[in-house]
């Protein structure tokens, strides 16, 4: 009976030795799949960026192509942005849905994703008369997610930001 | 005998099925981090170059708006650095030439920027045009970018000093090549 018992025990696994295999399974499998989302988080971020720097590339591109910054347009930027000017200042948002597709002003606001944000005026205040004359102007773009990443809490994550000048003046042919 | 050898192998066969499953998940869950995470350096480094790109192009945007401002004339607010032909016997490219090696000196000044003006040569084109040339340099990790300027800024004639006209022939961005390290041992 006892060589039986001891023969048996030599081809199966006891209690504690499926229960340690089970958990250090278990610990294995959620380490795996933490850095599985990890890696669709980089390479969602590396995306985002990919779009973001195209975005601004382009919008810093139409804002230079001007004759000046007061001449700007919704049409200028394309489906999707809105332009309002504040003083001196013009304040230009895209805003974008979870797969980058334009979103319309009608679309409810919880759906925004992304928000390229141009800002275009003077780098230093005018004072006086200034028309005609030659200007430096600012342009800062900031892209920003509102959603955040899978499993992680904050949102309001900074995609990107670019800043470049453009001398808006009539000499120049 | 054969039976229950085989019954012992079928028990374990499950595990080190899960076991294999596991080394490959982990295997592919590291590969897919790697991959995205140079994906994601790869993009970065694009982003840092447009960054350096704009930064290079801002500082050639501000000596374009600094001549622009040697022929503003009129208005309310006469501006302090326009040419004034009447005032003084300067000519125009003396004039811009001041003004640019003033903004020069004060560039300079400051070390730690990594954006620098590396030559400046103002030539006069008769007394009312100046043939303004610029090489903007920018220090990069390995090598240098360049901003190259040449601009032709003044007035049809002297008492047209209405018609100011900055015409820019050249305004391109370069590289420095590339070296090959040609004492690199590779063997060592």
């Amino acid at each position: 009976m006892s060589k039986r018992l001891r023969r048996d025990r030599t081809g199966s696994f006891a209690l504690y030795e499926v229960v340690l295999s089970a958990i250090v399974l278990t610990v294995l499998g959620c380490f795996t799949v933490r850095m599985l989302i990890s890696a669709k988080n980089t390479n969602a971020k590396a995306y985002d960026l990919y779009k973001g720097l195209s975005e601004a590339i382009s919008a810093v591109e139409i804002v230079k192509s001007l004759p000046h910054p007061d001449g700007l347009a919704e049409t200028d930027f394309g489906p999707g942005y809105e332009v309002l000017a504040i003083g001196s200042a013009i304040n230009v948002t895209g805003r974008f849905d979870e797969k980058w597709n334009p979103m319309d002003s009608d679309r409810p606001e919880e759906e925004v994703c992304y928000y390229v944000r141009v800002k275009v005026g003077p780098s230093v205040e005018p004072d006086g008369f200034t028309e005609g004359s030659p200007m430096l102007y600012r342009i800062d773009v900031e892209v920003t997610r509102v959603a955040p990443y899978v499993l992680e809490k904050h949102g309001g994550y900074q995609v990107f930001s670019l800043e470049a000048t453009k001398c808006f003046t009539s000499f120049a042919k | 005998m054969r039976n229950g050898y085989l019954g012992r192998f079928t028990g374990g066969g499950s595990s080190v099925l899960v076991v294999f499953l596991m080394l490959l998940l982990v295997t592919l869950g590291v590969l897919a981090l790697s991959s995205t995470t140079n994906n994601l350096n790869m993009v970065t480094r694009g982003a840092d170059w447009v960054r350096g790109y704009y930064a290079l192009e801002s500082l050639g945007e501000y000596l374009l708006e600094l001549v622009s401002h040697c022929l503003s004339q009129g208005g309310t607010e006469p501006d302090p650095l326009a040419w004034e032909p009447s005032f003084s016997n300067v000519s125009l490219a003396r004039h811009i030439d001041g003004i640019l090696r003033e903004f020069l000196d004060e560039s300079n000044a400051d070390d730690k920027d990594d954006i620098f003006i590396q030559s400046l040569l103002v030539e006069e084109m008769g007394s009312s045009k100046a043939l303004i040339t610029v090489d903007i340099c920018q220090e990069l990790e390995s090598s240098r970018r360049h901003l190259s300027i040449r601009m032709e800024a003044g007035y049809p004639s002297i008492d047209r000093l209405s018609e100011g006209v900055i015409e820019v022939f050249e305004w391109k961005q370069y590289q420095d090549p590339f070296e090959y390290e040609s004492s690199l041992d590779l063997w060592k």
